[in-house]
């Protein structure tokens, strides 16, 4: 993932279609312990369809009974009722791992192995050719941007390093299904951004996207649709515009009002009857200041960021963090 | 040596008579009923739990299902990617420094050498069980630690989701880890074959020089005799003819060539070789043993003698009491010089005897046709304690009739019958002594093969124990974590060893004969008995609870048994360690069963270890 601002050509982006690829059925995962006793109720029966195409988002807080969601889907857990399906497959069948691909909450890889080593071991586990592995490596350590430490042992990486790599095997068969259990955890701002914009060019290219975080504004950002989790419980369900919109509430961005064109403005606002929230110059958020900082710094390494935007109340005797990479 | 087992491969494979007269099934049937045995009792078990589980009809479909993913799995396996998980294997392997066992191996065979330098009738056989039971301890102890340390480490943290979550089968990650463990051992046992080799024959190498000498007369002229330096624990007496070649006698397994060089009369120069035979492979022809009684009645064992280890059965001195051998397939062309015989009697003294002087004995060879009734005159033999001796029955020797006539007759023509056949039979010549034979006591020496082909055989044998028990590791770590798993891996190697002194124990529970074996009891009842503080001797009241437990006992030990005997490898017969120690060359036919078994074993805990590993709950 380079830093480097992505120019979003706008082709033919691919629509969900109504094919359904994960359906989960009345779904329910009790955790027991040694001698089957009862010990969590992680997941209550959870009906769920994702279409092809879609990315889809499962939002909740810690403990909401996400990941148990993932794992199900995926068999490493069998559900104690209910049915998980992906693919009109068995979750429990080997057969639909062909075509997916998962991140796991970490990245829990082989710490001996080195970069090129590790999507070398998953690629022979797809039965891919020599001639093949070799491409695909090159290609998705080149896409994660680790080509500078391929060569060097997992257990050297930082966690966003191993994160970047484990979205590497997650991506290796080219999948047509992919789990992302928290992806943005443990990414800086430049590697959160490049997540959402990895997730936004998958969807472009078809794919299916199922993920789970309980940070908001990722969700908002790349999802289609979402279901809010809470104590495995299903609290909502829908798209991602349509229950972000609050109906009564309209919002007006304008450049080069005066101060009497807004006085004005207020006027009609009450004339209509209806009540003015809010009137006031706009923040910009500090995801973009600092992603703007350092971009700067990559194009001119060694100084300090010049045209941060003149409007911006900003300390400019504080260390930004320029010039480190 | 002891040797208990004289099976070719295919009557061990296949069904015929056994030799104690009830009906050997062979290993091929044995095989199929155990594996339905254990597919039945599997099934119905993993319906009962199913059932519990999932209800009785859904319970069954479960079931139906998972044996069914078996053959579809079995279809899609790959070798790339059981070469994908093998090659992980030996990663970690390394990155779990197993070069340490072998750094370890060395410092001990560094240390050893001090204290194997030490007075010993057969210092070769010293070297070679001290290298190939260290070598065996080691490979064994790293087997099971790799096995059973991989599959619940990586569940424990978690690099198994990323695998599992592949199109990879749960067979080709058992098939994988077996194969990768097993390279590494076998890596090991290469390299402590080699080193082994290089101690042992450095370590039973010594030299002499040639103390003190004197002109005799020897059998052709005058010769020189003396004796040899005393190194290593040991002199020769050698006698050697003026500048010719002689050689020493027999000292603790082996001898020396000696040389006449030259040098004046006074001051004659010699020069000793290298000692000879003391690492040997020979390849023992064994034949079918018999006794006749003191009085001369043909029964299948000798005199009891309350050995409390009936191997060998002991015949009286100066009596009819005798052993007799068939041995097969003598033919001219494989014995052109005559029958090269040995024999490693054990002498049991009921008198001192002349304590320098062996037990005197006679070998007389039999026509084994009874109506030609013709057999050789008797030749004498001294059977010393701890030794080998060697005789040799010449072609030609002088044969007696039934009738008492007498004649210099042929081995070949005259006693040796028409299928190849010969009977060779033992006597104890001196009164109130005796012998104690077994069969494999007195065989003909047939050949000799290279020494270092045995020892690699004999590490043959190491290696299939270490694919067992690296098979056994993997299985158990399919579901039990690494602790447990090393401890059941541990168990059952124990109880592989022991399987048949187990059953022995465990069978003379139920010997209505044997009254006094019942001490004691079985398990729970022992277990009883420590609680309670009961001495063994006394028993238990006859109470309800008491019979419940004798009854459940007999249950459990049952099943003990069936596990043991059945279930089991037996470890110990395929260690071939004593036949490279006391120098005979290991049966082909051995190895090929071991391969077999081996083989078997493989293809059991794979498949095991895949159902316990597919139907695991591995986020769980
Ligand atoms: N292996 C497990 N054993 C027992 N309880 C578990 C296990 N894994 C998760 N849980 C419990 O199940 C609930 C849901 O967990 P999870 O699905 O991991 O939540 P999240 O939404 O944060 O991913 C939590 O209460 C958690 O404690
Ligand atoms: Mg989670």
């Amino acid at each position: 993932m380079s830093a480097e601002v992505k120019v979003k050509s706008e082709p033919q982006v691919k629509k969900p279609t109504d094919e359904v690829v994960i359906e989960t059925r009345n779904l329910t995962k009790v955790y027991r312990d040694f001698w089957g006793r009862q010990k969590v109720r992680a997941l209550k029966a959870l009906d769920l369809e994702v279409r092809r195409g879609e990315v889809f988002g499962l939002l909740g807080p810690n403990g909401s009974g996400k990941s148990t969601t993932i794992k199900l889907l995926l068999g490493l857990l069998f559900p104690t009722s209910g049915q998980a399906l992906v693919f009109d497959r068995q979750a429990q069948d080997v057969r639909k791992n062909e075509r997916i691909g998962y991140l796991p909450e970490e990245s829990y890889l082989y710490k001996f192995l080195n970069a090129e080593e590790t999507l070398d071991f998953y690629g022979r586990l797809f039965d891919m050719t020599t001639a093949q592995r070799r491409s695909r490596i090159d290609e998705l350590i080149n896409m994660v941007g680790l080509d500078w430490a391929k060569r060097r042992q997992l257990k050297e990486y930082s966690k966003g390093m191993t994160r970047r790599i484990g979205l590497a095997q997650a991506l290796i068969n080219d999948p047509e299904l992919i789990f992302l259990d928290e992806p943005t955890t443990g990414l800086d701002p430049i590697g959160t951004r490049d997540m959402k914009d990895l997730i936004l060019d998958l969807r472009d290219k078809g794919k299916t996207v199922l993920m789970c975080s309980h940070l908001l504004a990722d969700v908002q950002d790349v999802c289609d649709r979402i279901a809010i989790l809470h104590q495995g419980e299903l609290k909502e369900l829908g798209r991602v515009d349509k229950l972000l919109t609050v109906q009564d509430v309209t919002q007006i961005h304008a450049k080069g009002l005066s101060e009497s064109a807004k006085d004005e403005i207020r006027q009609v606002i009450s004339r209509h009857e209806a009540e003015l929230l809010m009137m006031d110059n706009p923040t910009s958020t500090l995801e973009d200041l600092f992603l703007r900082i350092v971009r700067e710094s990559e194009a001119r390494p060694g100084r300090r960021a010049q045209d941060v935007d003149k409007d911006q109340e900003v300390d400019r005797e504080t260390e930004s963090s320029n010039g480190d990479r | 040596m002891i040797v208990e087992d004289f099976l070719s491969f295919t009557d061990w494979l296949l069904p015929g008579p056994a030799h104690t007269g009830n009906i050997k099934i062979g290993a091929f049937f044995l095989f199929w009923i155990l594996a339905f045995a254990v597919f039945i009792i599997g099934s119905i078990v993993c319906y009962l739990y199913a059932a519990v589980r999932h209800g009785f009809t859904e319970g069954f479909y479960v079931v139906a299902r998972t044996v069914g993913g078996f053959w579809v799995d079995m279809r899609h396996m790959s070798v790339r990617r059981i070469w994908a998980v093998a090659r992980l294997a030996i990663q970690e392997s390394i990155r779990r420094k197993v070069v340490i066992v072998f750094v370890i191996f060395m410092i001990i065979l560094l240390f050893a050498s001090w204290f194997l330098d030490v007075e010993s009738e057969n210092p070769a056989k010293l070297y070679l069980s001290f290298v190939l039971t260290t070598a065996n301890f080691f490979v064994l102890g790293l087997a099971i630690l790799l096995a059973t340390f991989s599959l619940p480490s990586d569940i424990k943290n978690r690099t198994i989701y990323s695998v599992v979550t592949k199109p990879v089968r749960a067979i080709e990650l058992v098939l994988g880890r077996i194969l990768g463990f097993g390279a590494v051992g076998t890596v090991l046992i290469v390299v402590m074959c080699v080193v082994g080799y290089f101690f042992v024959t450095r370590g039973v190498h010594h030299d002499h020089i040639v103390e003190t000498f004197s002109l005799v007369d020897g059998n052709d002229g005058t010769a020189w005799a003396g004796v040899t330096s005393y190194d290593s624990h040991h002199s020769h007496q050698f006698e050697v003819p003026v500048n010719g070649v002689g050689r020493t006698d027999v000292v603790h397994g082996h001898w020396h060539e000696v040389r006449h060089t030259g040098g004046s009369e006074d001051a004659p120069t010699f020069e000793v070789g290298a000692p000879q035979d003391m690492l040997q492979s020979r390849v023992p022809e064994y034949g079918s043993l018999r006794f006749l009684t003191r009085s001369g009645v043909a029964i299948r064992g000798g005199i009891s003698i309350g050995d409390e280890f009936d191997y060998r059965s002991y015949i009286s001195g100066g009596t009819l009491s005798s052993a007799i051998w068939t041995f097969s397939n003598v033919t001219r062309e494989k014995y052109q010089d005559g029958l090269p015989l040995e024999l490693g009697l054990q002498v049991f003294r009921t008198n001192k005897g002349e304590q320098d002087k062996g037990v005197l004995g006679t070998i007389t060879i039999q026509n084994p046709d009874e109506d030609k009734g013709q057999e050789s005159a008797p030749i004498y033999f001294e059977a010393r304690e701890f030794e080998i001796d060697q005789l040799r029955v010449p072609v030609e020797l002088d044969i007696v009739r039934s009738d008492g006539s007498s004649h210099r007759g042929n081995l070949f023509e005259d006693l040796v019958n028409d299928r190849n056949e010969v009977k060779i039979k033992l006597q104890c010549s001196e009164r109130n002594q005796y012998y104690g034979v077994s069969r494999a006591d007195l065989y003909i020496r047939a050949d000799n093969t290279s020494f270092g082909f045995n020892f690699i055989k004999g590490h043959l044998g190491i290696w299939f124990q270490m694919v067992l028990a690296t098979c056994f590791g993997v299985m158990f770590s399919t579901f039990l974590n690494t602790a447990v798993s090393m401890l059941a891996a541990f168990g059952s190697l124990l109880m592989g060893f022991f399987s048949s002194n187990i059953h022995s124990v465990l069978i003379g529970q139920f010997d209505p004969i044997a009254t006094d074996a019942t001490f004691g009891g079985g398990p729970i009842e022992a277990f009883v008995r420590v609680v309670t503080q009961k001495n063994v001797a006394l028993s238990v009241d006859l109470t309800l609870s008491s019979q419940i437990i004798d009854k459940l006992d007999k249950v459990l030990m049952i099943v003990l048994t069936g596990v043991a005997k059945f279930l089991l490898p037996d470890y110990r017969s395929f260690n071939t360690s004593d036949y490279v120690a006391y120098g005979y060359s290991i049966d082909p036919n051995l190895i090929a069963r071991h391969a077999t078994i081996t083989l078997v074993y493989l293809l059991g805990a794979s498949i095991v270890g895949y159902f316990f590993l597919k139907t695991r709950e591995i986020a769980a």
